[in-house]
Parts: structure tokens; sequence; C-alpha cells
């Protein structure tokens, strides 16, 4: 056992090292911005101050992009030494290289792997599933609960492949309740909160199409989580959501953090097959991650994660909503190299939110392959969901998002769909929930609608005017 | 700073992965198994391994106790019952770690260039402006109503230099880290604190003023990586330690239970040859045994037992009644020794003979004391943002007078205040009553120093009008 988990180890290394460098020769972030910075020049005046310093401290004085922490323009820089004495200014450069050098991983001195207790018997007890047997035989299939325990949009349960194929399952709404993944703040209570909240699947005024009547729904009950490792629970999530995905069911994934689009968008391309999948991300944030974090995976780094295990490449992909502090110009530019379609607020204050909805629609309908959605509630404004981990002002409003998620789901094939870092103990009242609950009704109209062949700018033309008159005609004219 | 204490804080890591069997092997004393005769009858299908499995305790890690267990073989036909148990047999193997199947360590990414980042501690000379080592006020006025917030109003120290130069005797400090299985927001719990007011004012039962008798300082914040405890819990050593060594106490600020490890392991290290004694208030008793994951929130007070960092007889536990703690559990605390006192206690006996129990037990144990504080002892209703509330817990009003007495009447080597999870209480009421637990003992430190350390003691001027 002993030498299993040695060859083990060996080989997550090998896996990890060989990432790593793939990670680093392909993916490596382009910084021209950065690296094309020329030597700074100091001012004469400077001279006997430096002239004490090694060759390799005034190499490190010079270059902009290592002292830029300390003193973010030259200009600063330059001050910041002329106040010191010759000898402060070498303990000054001393002080920069000792943290950058404390900063950056050293073999021996930090733990490259986070070990785990391999001799616990209770290693894999959170995945163990309940066997058949435990229970009373029952014929395969969803089955029905009696009124007031709570399941997703008040649908069946199904518990297994053979109820997703014996109940002929279009849609399968899972709960993944990942806390850990943005470090900290409940979204492990998503799913609770969104299985007692309701309003996910009933009538729908816009189409008069009610998701629950024109689909088979179920509630696939909650996917197990090792909430001290998200590591760990990435393995197991992509189990689940593959099994769902392979009985031809859409998993409707519901969040849990946002480090489940790997899981979630990896089991998809296990089913489909690479090339044969692209994603909307819907969020504030970037997500892209960069690869330069200790964590191979956290709710800022999944796509980063899907490009590196080469499940997806970042032309695959149309982000919508950024808005958040990150991704700097260069990584914007890296981005774009990687083939990314971003669209951030920016552009929506540029040209207006129709102009950009109609432009992803567009991208979304080139593209023309099956299509995972993933939204983060953080796209929508802080207002409309104020239970959300990471919030950032300017954001979506639901007259805004539900048109476009119906839209997408309608005009695509939808094989996945997860919606992520619902918070609830961030909002005292029923207000995220709510609007969380619209989205994914929006998606399942969406489905609804495609199944029952409406274009996807249909709307119920009862719904839309009260045809006491001709209004609309005689204005249109 | 010295490497020393790492290499024995990295050889408990190893330790601890040895001591896992032992909560498993008391289950299997307690259940030696009796089949009833009419359910043998429907036995004679089972092979001799899967018979040995039925009579040992591994069926009761999947189905509740034996009469359960009995009756679910009672309901099955021959037929049924094989397969029940091959499944029960397959359930509990697929809990044990898989060999080539399972990560048996968790990858990190040392290509990383910020790999270390969260514990880079700012070096002095790149300090834009020097100034002398000793704690400096961070308010403008003599008296200052607001401003800036820190621990207690207090004094801000930023290195072991400060405490040094201003012979400080107790230094606050926060670890915003809340990565354990609660999970709930015990990270904002530090600044939270220092926004709310109390801590660090006149105590009116004994008429002590702590932060005019005591140099107390707010030490900051303690880094951690917020994707691991595993990857903080040496750096959060290291600061404690640099705190105790100065002769100051720390007050440490959590952050979820996980950081008793290394803040109780730093605080005995200081001085190894004195035992430390724990006195642990919490609603749960921390001390399960190690499962996959080798640190969290749920196992610290089962690793510095069984790693040796306290001796079991050295631990006084007040206030459980978290459902954690199952029969094996209670037995294996009284095997090493822990002096536990449940609700269960405080409702046959009353909480005044439990509290006088409890000082008894801590002032005849060794003559340093460390109080572990998790906020979950306290009732919800007046305690509503802690990360692993239970109900039924102690009132304020009988837990700050025992504290206060604690930290008065033995010799305070630590104090740690855990598991605060502001955001689950929008009101102000949690993160007061927080305060006001901490002003408690830090009161008792301030009346020890002026010798105000008899049973018991209070001010006469406030217990009495004096009037007749």
């Amino acid at each position: 056992m002993k030498n299993n988990s040695r060859t083990f180890k060996a080989l997550w290394l090998a896996i990890a090292v060989g990432l790593g460098a793939y990670a680093s020769v392909v993916l490596a972030q382009e910084d021209e911005g950065e690296e094309a910075d020329a030597p700074v020049e100091f001012p004469a005046s400077l001279d006997d101050k430096l002239a004490g310093l090694s060759e390799a401290q005034l190499a490190y004085l010079k270059d902009s992009s290592k002292t830029r922490r300390y003193a973010s323009t030259t200009e600063d820089l330059i001050e910041a030494l002329e106040k010191r004495s010759a000898e402060q200014v070498e303990a000054y450069v001393d002080a920069m290289i000792w943290v950058e050098d404390q900063t950056s991983f050293e073999q021996g001195r930090d733990m490259a792997w986070l070990p785990l207790n391999t001799e616990s018997p209770d290693f894999n007890a959170w995945t163990v599933r309940r066997p058949r047997s435990f229970d009373p035989d029952r014929e395969p299939g969803p089955v029905s609960l009696p009124r007031g325990i709570p399941t997703f949009a008040g649908a069946p349960v199904a518990l297994t492949p053979e109820d997703l194929i014996a109940g002929e399952v279009n849609v399968a709404i899972v709960g993944a309740p990942l806390n850990m993944g943005s470090g900290w703040r409940d979204a492990g209570y998503g799913p609770l909160v969104m299985r007692t909240s309701g309003g996910m699947a009933g009538n729908d005024q816009y189409t008069q199409i009610s998701p629950s009547r024109e689909l088979n729904i179920v509630d696939y009950g909650d996917i197990a989580i090792d909430n001290d490792s998200t590591e760990r629970s990435m393995q197991h999530v992509r189990e689940v959501v593959r099994e769902i995905a392979e009985t031809g069911a859409i998993p409707f994934i519901i969040g849990g953090d946002h480090s489940l689009e790997y899981p979630n968008v990896a089991a998809l391309v296990d089913v489909y097959g690479k090339g044969n999948v692209s994603v909307i991300h819907f969020d504030a944030h970037h997500d892209v991650g960069m690869g330069d974090s200790p964590h191979h995976i956290s709710h800022g780094q999944p796509i980063y994660r899907l490009m590196r295990d080469r499940h997806i490449t970042g032309s695959d992909y149309i982000q919508v909503g950024l808005r958040s502090g990150g991704p700097s110009e260069s990584g914007y530019r890296w981005m774009r190299e990687q083939g990314f379609k971003y669209h951030s607020m920016a552009e929506v204050e540029r040209y207006g939110w129709e102009y950009v909805m109609d432009r992803v629609l567009d991208e979304a309908k080139r593209d023309g392959r099956k299509l995972h959605v993933s939204f983060d509630v953080d796209v929508l404004d802080p207002s409309y969901i104020v239970g959300t981990g990471t919030p950032v002002s300017g954001g979506l409003t639901p007259r805004e998002a539900i048109p476009i998620v119906r839209k997408l789901c309608a005009q695509q094939e939808l094989v996945g769909f997860d919606i992520v870092e619902i918070a609830p103990a961030l909002d005292p009242t029923y207000t995220t929930a709510l609007h969380s609950a619209a989205i994914i009704k929006a998606c399942l109209v969406g489905v609804a609608m495609r199944k029952l062949g409406h274009d996807i700018d249909y709307l119920n033309p009862v719904t839309i005017d009260h045809a006491q008159d001709n209004y609309h005609e005689e204005n249109q004219q | 700073m010295t490497p020393s204490p790492r290499r024995r804080l990295i050889a408990g890591f190893a330790l601890c992965s040895l001591l896992t069997t032992a909560p498993l092997s008391s289950l299997a004393q307690q259940a030696e198994a009796d089949i009833p005769p009419q359910i043998m009858t429907r036995l004679s299908g089972l092979s001799e391994g899967q018979m040995d499995f039925l009579r040992g305790f591994q069926p009761l890690r999947v189905i509740a106790t034996r009469e359960k267990l009995n009756q679910e073989l009672d309901r099955r036909t021959p037929a049924q019952i094989e397969q029940f148990v091959s499944d029960m047999m397959m359930a509990v193997e697929a809990m044990a770690f898989r060999p080539g199947v399972d990560m048996a360590e968790i990858p990190l990414n040392p290509e990383a260039s910020r790999f270390n980042s969260f514990k880079v501690v700012r070096p002095q000379a790149l300090n834009e402006y020097l100034r002398e080592p000793g704690p400096f006020s961070v308010h403008r006025y003599i008296h200052q109503w607001g401003g800036i917030p820190t621990f207690a109003g207090a004094l801000v120290a930023v290195d072991q230099a400060d405490l040094i130069a201003g012979n400080v005797e107790v230094a606050i400090v926060g670890i915003p880290q809340s990565m354990s299985s609660g999970s709930r927001d015990a990270r904002n719990a530090p600044e939270t604190i220092r926004a709310m007011h109390v801590l660090g004012e006149l105590d009116i039962y004994s008429m002590v003023d702590p932060l005019a008798v005591l140099n107390v300082v707010d030490y900051g914040d303690i880094s951690v990586d917020r994707m691991s405890v595993h990857r903080g819990v040496e750096h959060s050593y290291q600061r404690i330690m640099e705190i105790a060594e100065t002769g100051a106490v720390p007050f440490v600020v959590g952050g979820d239970h996980s950081l008793m490890y290394p803040s109780v392991k730093a605080v005995r290290d200081i001085d190894a040859d004195k035992p430390l004694t724990v006195v642990h208030f919490g609603a749960n008793y921390n001390a399960e045994p190690t499962r996959a994951h080798l640190l969290s929130d749920r196992d610290a007070v089962y690793r510095l037992i069984s790693e040796g960092v306290v001796d079991g007889n050295n631990v006084i536990q007040v206030g459980l009644r978290g459902s954690q703690a199952t029969p094996q559990a209670f037995q294996w605390l009284r095997e090493q020794g822990v002096k536990y006192h449940t609700m269960a206690e405080v409702e046959l006996r009353g909480w005044d003979e439990v509290a006088e129990r409890v000082i008894d037990e801590a002032k005849s144990a060794t003559d340093r004391v460390y109080i572990s504080l998790d906020v979950s002892v306290v009732d919800p209703a007046q305690l509503r943002g802690a990360g692993r509330a239970a109900p039924g817990g102690l009132t304020i009003r009988e837990l700050a007078p025992l504290l206060r007495r604690l930290c008065a009447e033995t010799q305070i080597a630590g104090f740690e205040i855990m598991d605060l999870a502001p955001m689950l209480d929008l009101s102000y009421v949690s993160a007061m009553n927080a305060n006001y637990l901490m002003n408690a003992c830090l009161t008792g430190v301030a009346m020890r120093k002026l010798g105000l350390d008899d049973d018991n003691y209070m001010d006469p001027m406030t217990v009495d009008h004096g009037q007749d």
C-alpha cells in the first residue's frame, strides 16, 4: 500500500510537472507591456549610493517589473533611493530580493503537496453511495414525494442513472454545495435555499410555457462534497455530472461556488468529446486565473484549469458581464490571443445592452456546437443578488439577463447549465433566491421553446398585447 | 524564527497519521454480536467472510445500531440478505483509501510566482519612513472617539521589536481564516471585533480598567492561505510564538477552531518543560479523530492530546452539547483524562456548582493556563453569529464571571476566541458579546496584576450602595 501510494504520488507529480510545463510553455501569459520595459536609468546624483551594489543587486533595481511592487513608478523609486544612505539602499534592494525569494516555492522548505491521511478508514466515506438493497425494492424511475418536502422545481426525485433513463428525463437538477473554492461565504447553502424557495419551473407569462409540463424534470439530489478540499470534490462532481449527461439528460447544477465550472465542463467534454462543447460564462469575473496561484483550483480559476487540462480552449468561450478589478490589460490581451470572445460591462456601456446581447446570440449561433451555460449570479447587480460571495457594482438587471438566457437556451443545443455563488446567509430576504430561480426558469423555458419548435424571439402573442385596438400595427408602419 | 520549533511541528504532522485507528477499535469493543436464532436460519447462504463481517463492528459503520441491523435482516429473504450483506461490505470497503484511484495528496503549483506570498513578512528596509520600535497610536486625539478601529482601541505593534520596546503584556492578534468544516465567515471576525466597542472598557464588577493597568496592543492580523489550513498553520505558529517569546500573553481572535492547534502549540513550546492546562469552552468537543484531512476545526483537541502537546489530564472542556460527541468519543476523552463538563452536567447540577468545579480543576492543574473560547458555547440567542451554533448554551451572565475568575485566579499564558461568524448575525449583538467575553478575561489578567486574585473578588463599592 505504501509503495502503491508512492507510485501514485510519482504519477501525480509527473502529471503536475507535465501540466506545469505545458502551462508555462503553451499558456504562458504574454506580458509584453511589462517584459518590454527597458532597464531603469538612474540619475547621476545616485551614482555614489549605487556604486557599492553588486551587479546582481543593480540589475534587480533596474528591473521595473520587479521593483514596481514597492515603488510603483520610476519617479517613486528614485525618490525612495534618494532619501536613503548608501547602506540603506543596499538593505533596500536586499529586502526586495529576499521577499521574492521567500515568495516563490523552494524545494525542501515548502510543501509541494497538501498531505492527506490515507490510513483513515473513512477516507472516501463522503462519496460512498447508499446501496439499492438497503431500501425496499422499487422500479427504477423518478419518485414523487409527498407535498411539503422541498425539491428543485417541485420535481420528483431521481437517485440513479437508471431512474433518469426509465423516466426519460430531459433535465436533472442537481445540487453541489461546495463552499470552499471561494474560501468563505456560504455558497454551500445555495442548493438548500433553491429547493425551499420555488419559482423555478411554473408557467412563464412571456411565452405561456410551463417548463415542468413540457419537460421531464427531476431533482437529482446533491453531489457529495469534501468541504475541506476543493480539489478532492472536483473528481466526484465530474463523475456525477457525467453520469447524468450520459443518459442524455441535461444536468442543471446548482452551486456551490464557481470552482464547479471545472468538473461540469470536463464531464460534458468526457461525454460529448473534445471540440464539441462550447461555453457561455456569465460573470462579473473572468475566472481564467492564468495559473499563477499555489492552488490548482479555486473559484477564480476554473477556466484556466479546463484549458490546462486540455478539456477546452479559449476559443470555446464566450464571456458576458465582466467588470471586476481583474484581469489587467495584459490579461485581456492574453485572453484575446487565446481566442476568448469576452463582453465586458464597458462594452455594454459603450454600445448598449441590446446590441451586445445580439452580438452574443449571433456568436453562439455561428459557433453552433453543444452549449454549456455557466451562470455566476454575481453577473447581476448586487441590488438583485445581495447574497453572493464576491459582488461587484454595476451589473446586469434581471430584465437584461432573463431574455438573453431564455434566447440562448432556445437557440442552442443545451447540454449543461450551472448557476453558482448563491450565498443565502448574505441576504436575509428572499430576493437572491427569487432572482436565481428566475434565471434557471428562463433557461428551462428556452429548452422547452426549442422542443416546441419556437424561434428564439418567440413571445406569446396574447400576452404581449391586449388587442383592443391596432396600436402596434399602426404605430410600426 | 528559530528552525527547531518548525521541525517539531512538521514531525507532529507526520505523527498524526499514525493515530487514526483508536476510535474504530473502541467501536469494535462495543459491538460483539449475537444474531437472533430466527435470523440465523436465513443466513445459511452466507460465506464465512460474510458471517464474520455481520458479527463484527463494521456493519455499524453503515447501519446505526445492532437492533436496526437485525430489523433489516429480519424483513429480507435469504437471497435478499446475501445481496444486502455484500452491498454493506462493498460500501464499507469503498470508504477507505483506494491506492491508484484516489489522490493520496493534493498537488500544489510550485510554479506559482506567488507561492508563499500570503506569509511573507514585510522587511523593515522596505518601509518608506523609518521609525523607532515601540507601539504607536493610530489616533489623532488624546481621547479618540471612533477613528481607525483597533482591537480594544489599543496601540498598534507591527513586529516583535515593538512588543519588546513597549513592555507589552497582552498582544491581541487576528487570524482571519474560515476554511474548516463550518466554513462560515469566521474570517471576518477580526475586522468585526475591531469595529465594535466594549473590549478594553472599565469592568464594573471589579472596577478595573484593563487598558489602564496593562500594556495592550493590536498586533494586526496573521495572514493565512484561504484555500488551505495546512499551509497557514506553521506561519500562525511562528507569529504566535513571536508574541509569546517576549513574555506578552497572546489573545488570538480567530478564525475557525483549527487555529487552536498552532496557537496552543506555540504557547506550550515557549516553555516546553512546564505543562500547560487548556480550558476549552465550546458546544463541540473538537476531538474527532483524524479523517481524510489532517487538520480541521473538528480535530484540534484530538491532535493536541494525541501528539502530546498537552496532556489529556490538563484539558478541561466546558459547555459540550454538539451531536458529534458519541459515547465512544466520551470514552476516549475519559481514557485521556480529559475533564469534560457537558450541558447535561449543568442541567443536573446547576451552573454555579459546575463553574466552581471548573475553577478548582484549573487552579489545581498546572500554573500555566490557556483559554480556548469557541463562541458556540454561548446560546445562539446571545451569540447568533457562531459558525457551528447549537441550541441550549450558556448565557453571558454565566460565562463572563467564570472567564473573569479564571483569568484572575490562574496564570493565563494565552487566550483565544474562535469561530465568530459575523455575517450570520445582522445585528451588532454577537460582536458585542464576543468583545464582552474577551474583556472579562482581559480584566481578569489586569486584576491578577493588581493582586486582586482572591476567590471571586468583586469591588465592594459596586456590589452594594451602602446606604443601609
